[in-house]
């Protein structure tokens, strides 16, 4: 039987001069450590294997006196008495400690409360000390950060009076939050894999999607290439590399453990991002993705947006920890928390994560920390919960004083300031985002609705005999009924 | 049209008013401000009754829970972080132990995350204990059924994934009057309890409701129209289907009895077989899929029981065997027509 002995058996807090002193004890511990394993390894029965047992302990208590005393008689700070060795625990390895002790998150600092990455300020300018870590941004780069965003803006603004009309059963918008989608998704490549949640319109322009297409998917006509089965902006794209949004919250996390780690095995170095709300990160689902990214080093980066509220549910009820970023430390994954509302922080945060998840094969956990403007959708008001108080003085309410840190004024600041950007410019993007999202959304009210038939398609690969015979019957329903149908589908469509 | 029971209640209403003007035993009420009566009720007659759930704290997205946290406080009234599976785990401690746990799960089509705690925790949690520990205190509300434009995920039927579960009991309130006697019921039944609260009948189903303790009796069946001819069944927001279908049906002379079923599980068979007895013929209808919906159970059962009776195949009008669709939800639906047509079929078999 194999023994394994402490690798130390007192802890002398560092002091100066104290090196011989430590050497020597150090010449010590191994004498009767060898002498212990000496009489245990000569042992043949269990009485002597106690025998010998008893033996090293009492030896190791000698040598640990002789410490002490030599400790105190030279002057060291009394050594701390715990046998102060390392656990070797199967499922952790930390020092052994004879202090009863719970640990407090909130007392302790432990894991340290986490600031907050940002390289501009509120009102745009460059924060000190942040030369080193300033993504080099190209002016073009730059100005299709600011388009997108500003695109983004213009686009939900307009499809949200439309809901208001009637013309759309749902929408929400991402406005004050186009940073996080914008700024994270120009960082990375446009084959890494994207899992969104639901808030993320930025990343679908960002990848190609005109105006039109999302209108189409918007409006559920034949042109949404999903036909229009799911909700308004429940949209995706192979070509893009982008998965559909649904509406079920946090099960993309644990999707986007398994499509990186499948590009991982496939030799690519693609990466996957997935985005989710802090309201979000209290499900199951969540959790386990980090932990099964972290243990499997997947290539994931995982991007959390907490904006505050999860419908009416501040963050106060969602949780009491240090926000949503101890949990990555909690699965041991490389860690990160940045202003949202700084395109800046947030792109050059995503960029080191796909460092990070390429180079070291490890997941990554960005927290944006930014502020919903809008209501939770169009089926939420959200004047029934929205805190009142600014967090400051000087700001008529909450929302206000967010909306005036919002990342397109801020971006747009640090823009002009360096001579890429001003007002007309702003105002020029904006007028021809409005222009053509409008036009968008009148042509696709006037598409046709999908056909019939894609009713029973898509369920499976092939169509059963139930969905043949579903599909049969509704025809001859159709039939049977031509007028009562007439605005919806003719049989003809089956 | 009232139900006995309502109509009781309202007898009894009429008769304590005669005798002391001042209480209204009834009061106007929407489906939801229905279900919010029930709980209120719940909390103010048993002080370890708590309401839980996702934005419950500010009255609930569809405003069941409205003035609660006011009223009874926050320590009774929980918001709870977005995890259906944990917020159904902790209704299930709190009723291990004899508290009155009132769940709600915003949406039934968000109740699949929390699968594992409904159907493999609260439904067995007396059988495997040899009856020692129960989960009877716990009820889970969860609105179901089609709105008209919710899509996947907010429009589903999931009743029988489970009453396929021994252990659960499924109801379904057709209106506010339902609703309320129902899930007082359901809050006070000695087991675990999933009430799926039509969503479409939230604000458009508007009725006198008794006040104060209400409540109507679970496992039953309930007959809302007398006919000969056939035989329809259905739950929740199709019950307003089936009895228009059967309106349209009674202007051409047929006679047709409605059965609003109300208890998924355990159902009650016994006012069914003895209507089919006596139509010969049955309809189901449900939003859910066909293919295993809760009406394969209840035709499979009555043709054992009626197979004498019989004077047509049993007919089932559901939803596709399809994710619930958003633009062509109306084709999906078994709607007033395609009810009517089965009767029709039926009739002249
Ligand atoms: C599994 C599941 N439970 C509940 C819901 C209902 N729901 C939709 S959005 C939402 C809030 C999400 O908040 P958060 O994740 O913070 O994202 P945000 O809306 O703030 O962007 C809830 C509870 C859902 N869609 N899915
Ligand atoms: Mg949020």
């Amino acid at each position: 039987m194999e023994r394994q002995f402490p690798s130390s058996i007192g802890y002398f807090p560092p002091s100066k001069g104290s090196s011989s002193r430590s050497m020597r004890s150090a010449r010590l511990l191994r004498v009767a450590r060898s002498e212990a394993r000496r009489a245990l390894s000569s042992s043949s029965g269990l009485a002597e294997e106690n025998a010998a047992l008893r033996m090293t302990v009492a030896a190791l208590q000698r040598e640990r006196e002789t410490l002490l005393s030599a400790a105190k008689s030279s002057g060291v700070q009394t050594p701390i008495v715990s046998l102060n060795e390392k656990s070797k625990f199967v499922g952790a390895q930390g020092e052994f400690s004879p202090e009863l002790k719970f640990w407090y998150p909130d007392i302790d600092s432990t894991p340290p409360v986490l600031p907050c990455f940002r390289l501009i300020d509120d009102v745009g300018l460059p924060v000190q000390g942040s030369d080193a870590a300033m993504p080099p941004l190209e002016q073009e780069v730059a100005l299709a950060c600011m388009r997108t965003m500003l695109r983004v803006n213009e686009f939900e603004k307009i499809f949200h009076d439309a809901q208001r009309q009637g013309r759309i059963p749902f929408f929400l918008t991402s406005r004050g939050e186009e940073a996080c989608a914008v700024g994270s998704i120009a960082a990375l490549r446009p084959t890494d894999w994207v899992l969104p949640q639901y808030r993320e319109m930025g990343a679908f322009f960002w990848r190609g999607f005109s105006f039109q297409e999302v209108a189409n998917q918007l409006c559920a006509n034949e042109k949404d290439p999903a036909h229009g089965r799911q909700l308004p902006l429940h949209m995706g794209s192979k070509e893009r590399h982008i998965l559909y949004v649904k509406s079920t919250l946090g099960t993309q996390c644990p999707h986007a453990a398994g499509v990186a780690y499948s590009m991982k095995t496939a030799g690519s170095d693609q990466v996957a991002i997935t985005y989710f709300g802090e309201g979000c990160a209290s499900e199951g689902d969540v959790s386990s993705a980090l932990n099964i990214a972290a243990v499997h080093g997947c290539p994931t980066i995982f991007f959390c947006r907490n904006n505050g509220y999860a419908i009416s549910t501040n963050t106060r009820d969602q949780y009491v920890s240090d926000g949503v970023a101890p949990r990555g430390l909690a699965f041991g994954m490389p860690t990160i928390r940045v202003d949202g509302n700084d395109l800046l922080a947030v792109m050059a945060a995503t960029k080191r994560a796909r460092e990070i998840a390429t180079t070291e094969g490890r997941p990554c956990l960005i927290e944006a920390m930014t502020y919903r403007i809008g209501a939770h959708s169009t089926s939420d008001d959200d004047s029934k919960y929205r805190t009142a108080e600014a967090p400051e003085a000087g700001w008529d309410n909450e929302r206000a004083y967010w909306e005036a840190r919002s990342p397109i004024i801020r971006f747009g600041r640090w823009m002009q300031a360096l001579g890429w950007w001003d007002v007309a410019a702003e105002e020029a993007v904006r007028k021809q985002a409005r222009k053509e999202a409008i036009a968008s959304l009148n042509a696709a009210q006037e598409t046709a609705r999908p056909k019939a038939f894609t009713l029973f398609t898509d369920v499976y690969d092939e169509l059963p005999w139930t969905l043949a015979a579903q599909h049969d019957s509704l025809k001859a329903h159709l039939k049977s009924y031509p007028k009562a149908y007439d605005n919806l589908a003719a049989s003809a469509d089956l | 049209m009232l139900r006995p029971q309502a109509r009781r209640a309202i007898g009894r209403v009429s008769l304590s008013r005669r005798l002391s003007s001042q209480v209204p035993a009834t009061a106007k009420m929407t489906m939801f401000a229905a279900i919010n009566d029930a709980m209120r009720v719940a909390l103010a007659t048993d002080p370890r009754a708590v309401v839980f759930g996702e934005d419950v704290a500010f009255g609930g997205v569809f405003r069941c829970t409205m003035g609660l946290l006011e009223e009874f406080g926050k320590e009774r009234v929980l918001n709870m972080p977005i995890n259906e599976q944990g917020l159904v785990g902790f209704g299930i401690g709190m009723a291990a132990v004899g508290g009155t746990a009132i769940a709600e799960v915003q949406f039934a089509d968000y109740i699949f995350p929390a699968m594992d705690q409904i159907c493999n925790e609260a439904a067995k949690f007396r059988y495997r204990s040899g009856g020692e520990f129960d989960v009877g205190g716990l009820t889970i509300r969860a609105p179901a059924n089609a709105v008209g434009h919710g899509g996947h995920y907010h429009s589903q039927s999931p009743e029988a994934y489970f009453a396929h579960t021994p252990g659960l009991k499924v109801v379904y309130p057709r209106d506010a009057i339902t609703a309320k006697g129902l899930l007082l019921a359901c809050i006070r039944d000695r087991n675990p309890c999933i009430f799926f609260e039509p969503k479409v009948l939230y604000r458009s189903s508007v009725q006198e409701v008794p006040t104060g303790d209400f409540m109507l009796p679970l496992g039953k069946a309930e007959v809302l129209t007398e006919g000969s001819d056939i035989t329809l069944v259905a739950w929740g927001a199709q019950v307003h289907v089936m009895l228009k279908a059967a309106a349209r049906a009674a202007e051409e002379g047929i006679s047709v009895e409605c059965i609003d079923l109300a208890t998924i599980l355990p159902w009650d068979m016994h006012t069914i077989r003895d209507s089919v007895r006596k139509t010969g013929r049955l309809v189901v209808t449900h939003e859910a899929p066909l293919t295993a919906g809760f009406g394969a159970e209840i035709c499979a059962t009555i043709q054992t029981h009626c197979f004498d009776s019989l004077e047509a195949p049993i007919a089932r009008v559901c939803g596709a065997d399809t994710p619930f669709p958003l633009a062509l939800e109306k084709l999906y639906l078994p709607d007033e027509l395609k009810v009517y047509d089965a009767i029709k079929q039926a009739v002249s078999y």
